[in-house]
């Protein structure tokens, strides 16, 4: 059978560091190129965790008692 | 003759007959509880009745601290206790050791008093309870293989949020061996680091079915475990000890896979949030630039203009300081220059009779002899 895969990592990170980007470009004085490099960054992992939550498939493993 | 007794010397014979009756030591009455005092010490005084008869009832703090209850007049109960004479009365007494509330069956008794006992161990404390991972990666699941619970459980995880692995440890839920099993199970999803949460999950069924959900040792169990747990056993209504000790208890098996995963469409529906937010900001800080560079080229024309100004007049003065010290100009008032020998006349002292003078006026030459 197929081994489990771990696609599912850091989606709660991602989440967390859109938010902390957001906030970032909301309140902090930043360069310009800081700011689109910010965006940028934020934008690859919103649309990954979107991917990631739209692809996702539910995995069943059935442990065999020892 | 008859022998002759004080009434203390009867009630002592009455007392020593009654007690030492073989079958009438723990003997079980049944009857409704009246007369009801809790005295100070912590015993409990008061009749046991029937329609037709009653009896004086002395329950002593050690056993009422023991009873899954508290006692109240007119509750319907069985008792067992044994029987005594209070001497300086005459009048006969049970000394209720164990006192059932009638029509609850031994089960539930059981069940009380081990609720009880694990409770004042503090094993339900919420102080115990462990938060749940808000973002499972992995969920182990501990219920039968076969039947209702386990598909429940798949559907509403696929529904909500598929990205999730289910570790099914397979297991027994009724009978004398499933708490075994269940152990086991338990114990090995336990032991995986990559599990983040574990649901114990049975469908409903009569008392005795969910029976072994109340067994101590699988309670000491659940309240133990170094993962999250939660319980989902029967249905609504019941409540088994295993519920009291997971650190959730889920009214069904559906609602412990809803519990145990965020939902994929409020994740969604975030995500939609933080990628208009993350636009607005960025508008916001290109605006901002873009109004800063205005800002500057404004100040930059400004700037130029001035100094375009400032060099215009300069070069207007110098032109009319020129003008003023144009030759020509003094020409126009009157005045000319003359010249003698290709030199500027400008003293006496160079002219001689008939030497040639040539003289600029304002439009020309004027030539000319000296004659004295």
């Amino acid at each position: 059978m197929a081994r489990k895969k771990n696609t599912t990592g850091g989606f709660e990170e991602k989440l967390n560091r859109i938010r902390e980007l957001a906030d970032k470009l909301q309140h902090e004085e930043l360069g310009l190129d800081e700011s689109m490099a910010l965006f940028t960054e934020a934008d690859t992992l919103v649309k990954e965790c979107r991917e990631f939550l739209e692809t996702a498939e539910l995995r069943i493993e059935k442990l065999i008692a020892s | 003759m008859q022998q002759q007794f004080t009434v203390r010397q009867l009630n002592q014979l009455v007392k020593t007959l009654l007690e030492s009756a073989p079958f009438l030591r723990q003997i079980q009455v049944k009857g409704e509880i009246s007369n009801l005092t809790r005295h100070s010490s912590g015993h409990y005084y008061f009749s046991l009745k029937d329609e037709e008869s009653q009896v004086s009832c002395v329950l002593f703090r050690a056993q009422a601290a023991a009873l899954p209850f508290e006692p109240e007049a007119g509750d319907k109960v069985v008792a067992t206790a044994d029987i005594s004479v209070y001497l300086p009365r005459g009048n006969y007494q049970l000394l209720v050791t164990a006192l059932e509330k009638e029509g609850l069956g031994e089960l539930y008794l059981r069940f009380v008093q081990l609720k009880n006992k694990l409770a004042a161990e503090g094993l339900f404390d919420a102080a115990r309870k462990q938060p749940l991972p808000r973002f499972p990666k992995v969920i182990g699941v501990v219920t039968s293989p076969t039947g209702a619970v386990i598909r429940d459980i798949q559907n509403t995880l696929s529904r909500r949020y598929p990205a999730v692995q289910l570790l099914l440890a397979p297991s027994r839920v009724q009978g004398n061996e499933a708490v075994a099993e269940l152990l086991a199970a338990l114990h090995s999803l336990d032991a995986r680091p990559e599990v983040d949460l574990i649901v114990l999950a049975r469908g409903g069924g009569s008392l005795e079915d969910l029976w072994c959900f109340n067994d101590e040792r699988l309670v000491r169990a659940v309240a133990t475990l170094r993962k999250p747990i939660i319980s989902a056993i029967g249905h609504e209504t019941d409540f088994t000890l295993v519920d009291f000790a997971a650190d959730l208890r889920a009214p069904t098996p559906t609602a412990a896979a809803e519990l145990s995963v965020p939902d994929r469409g409020e994740l969604l529906a975030q995500l939609d949030e933080l990628e208009q937010r993350l636009a607005k900001n960025l508008r916001a800080v290109l605006w901002s630039y873009q109004q800063y560079t205005d800002e500057l080229a404004d100040k930059a024309a400004n700037a130029l203009r001035q100094q375009l100004r400032r060099q215009k007049q300069q070069l207007e003065g110098e032109a009319s300081r020129l003008t003023a010290l144009d030759y020509r100009s003094v020409l126009r008032r009157g005045f000319s220059i003359t010249e003698i020998d290709g030199q500027r006349l400008t003293s006496v002292q160079q002219a001689a009779k008939g030497k040639k003078l040539s003289s600029w006026v304002a439009d020309g030459r004027v030539n000319s002899t000296i004659d004295e």
